[in-house]
């Protein structure tokens, strides 16, 4: 009983830990400083993951090599140049949109590339996870701070990010030059960075 | 875009067998020697640190900032804007603003919770994965680690520049179908990153140690090239770099000092046997011979580690070569030591 107790303790003590510190107890094995890890955020990089990749299955899978990665790799991560997080949803980023380039290149059912389905995400709703750092009000707050933008911009920002796709398919798939298509998501972000300007408490 | 400030300070103290701490290029704990000052010539500026509001090597990028940061560019943009960043204040000021700015788009996911089967499977891979690679053939990572526990690695140092080098680690399964096929899939891998490898595979010759030396400490691994991976800001994989601690640079004392040349060197694909293998770095001299770095290099049960050390004096273009801890390690680094690869 005695050394449940102190096992107990150990990962309550764990869970007081910031993201940094567990992440280098990760990296030296300990996977039950991962399994914090993975309690604080595997749900951000699932809904990110699954964002992106539109099949829950998949999105299960690429979680899972995230933080596969993020076990084996922990020790690379430099907390000069951002949060945890914000390494963990780079590493899920770049996976998903491999995966999304890989089923580009398969044939697969067109209503997964619908980019309705894309841009309607963001008003979707779904269960509050008010604790989260991707709490409903943040999310809105995203979503209300794109929805300012023209729908050509707002269209070229989701095509690149959630989409995969270069600039150069971008201007393919719209008919516009792609000068255009650089001068649209170049006004885009910077009107979204004006928009966003003090919200990114808990996330930098 | 790398300082050396705050918590990077970290890295520059490595644990020692009892659990304390001791300072880069000094062997005893306790109170910090000073470092060296080298006179290596400085050939080029610290290569990621914008230095002017121009550049030398080009116009802005300002109209690819955004593709780069949504992850929208081909290889060669991408590589444009990095290169142009590492010496454009201003266009590195916005890159960083941008990225910011994208960092916050996967909050606009509507929240969505997975099976708790995910977990379930991805601890008890995790399990499994600290056992040697021969049981874990069944996951993707396999070609990432030593096919023996035991074999060599020598790293090109190269360095008669203080620029950025990357060098990377592999193992026999780099010769693996499987291993093969995780390289296409990396998508993330940085331009700047491969073409410095295919430059060093020049230089890289993978060395055996003879088995049969009973005396020597074995070598660990068999060097290869090509075999990383990278997300936007960092290389996965065995790494070394060239970091000049610039005057603007807040060194702390005793471990880092205003104008000298460090070195940081990442590995991984060292796992041992041992609960917690120790090694050490040998760094070629001019004239021959191996200067040891005090510092061990401590390398977890993943096989990863890093220990950042100050560029010996009179460092040779030879191959850096790490070895297990022991008085006559460095020998095992001399090339007529060495038996061709297998």
């Amino acid at each position: 009983m005695t050394s449940v107790n102190a096992a107990t303790g150990d990962q309550e003590t764990r869970e007081q830990l910031s993201d940094v510190d567990l992440i280098g107890q990760a990296s030296q094995g300990d996977a039950r400083a991962l399994e914090v890890l993975y309690d604080r955020y595997s749900r951000v990089v699932f809904s990110f993951a699954l964002r992106i990749i539109n099949d829950q299955q998949i999105a299960e899978e690429l979680l899972q090599e995230v933080f596969f990665r993020a076990w084996q790799q922990g020790g690379t991560f430099r907390s000069s140049k951002g949060t945890f997080l914000t390494w963990l949803l780079s590493i899920t980023h770049n996976m998903a949109i491999d995966e999304v380039r890989k089923r580009k290149r398969r044939p697969q059912r067109s209503d997964s590339d619908d980019p309705e389905l894309v841009l309607a995400g963001v008003a979707d709703g779904g269960p509050s996870v008010e604790d989260e750092v991707w709490s409903r009000a943040l999310r809105e707050r995203i979503a209300r701070a794109l929805d300012t933008l023209p729908d050509a911009q707002r269209e070229a920002i989701e095509l690149a990010y959630f989409r995969g796709m270069t600039h150069r398919e971008i201007a393919d798939t719209l008919d516009e030059p792609l000068g255009t298509i650089k001068t649209r998501m170049r006004l885009g972000m910077q009107k979204l960075r004006d928009q966003l300007d003090g919200s990114e408490v808990g996330l930098e | 875009m790398s300082d050396l400030t705050g918590q990077n300070l970290r890295r520059f103290r490595s644990r020692d067998d009892d659990g304390g701490y001791r300072v880069a290029n000094d062997g005893r704990t306790g109170t910090p020697r000073p470092i060296r000052r080298l006179d290596v010539p400085i050939t080029q500026p610290f290569p990621m640190v914008a230095t002017a509001e121009g550049t030398p090597s080009g116009d802005h990028v300002e109209d690819l900032i955004p593709g780069y940061a949504l992850g929208a560019l081909d290889a060669d943009e991408k590589l444009a804007v990095e290169r142009h960043a590492d010496y454009c204040a201003r266009c590195a000021r916005f890159l960083a603003d941008t990225r910011r700015t994208a960092a916050m788009l996967p909050y606009l996911a509507a929240p969505a919770t997975p099976s708790p089967d995910v977990k379930a499977t991805l601890f008890a891979r995790i399990a499994q994965s600290s056992v040697p690679a021969a049981t874990t053939q069944a996951d993707e990572f396999a070609w990432a680690r030593p096919v023996s526990p035991r074999r060599s690695v020598t790293l090109p140092a190269s360095g008669s520049q203080p620029g950025s080098r990357t060098v990377a680690v592999a193992t026999d399964a780099s010769r693996s179908p499987r291993r093969k096929r995780s390289l296409r899939q990396m998508a993330g891998i940085s331009i700047p990153v491969l073409l410095t490898f295919s430059l060093l595979a020049l230089f890289v010759v993978p060395q055996l140690l003879p088995s049969s030396d009973p005396e020597g400490p074995e070598l660990l691994t068999l060097l290869n090239a090509g075999t990383t991976e990278c997300t936007d800001d960092t290389a996965l994989a065995l790494v070394t770099s060239s970091t000049l601690v610039s005057a603007c640079g807040r060194p702390e004392a005793g471990t880092l000092q205003s104008g000298v040349v460090h070195w940081t060197l990442y590995v991984n694909n060292l796992r041992d046997d041992t609960p917690q293998p120790m090694y050490q770095v040998n760094i070629p001299m001019v004239g021959g011979g191996y200067e040891t770095i005090a510092t061990p290099l401590v390398v977890g049960p993943t096989g990863s580690g890093e220990v950042i050390f100050v560029r010996p004096e009179n460092a040779s273009d030879g191959q850096i070569c790490i070895t297990e801890r022991g008085e006559n390690a460095n020998l095992v680094c001399q090339p007529d030591t060495l038996a061709p690869a297998a």
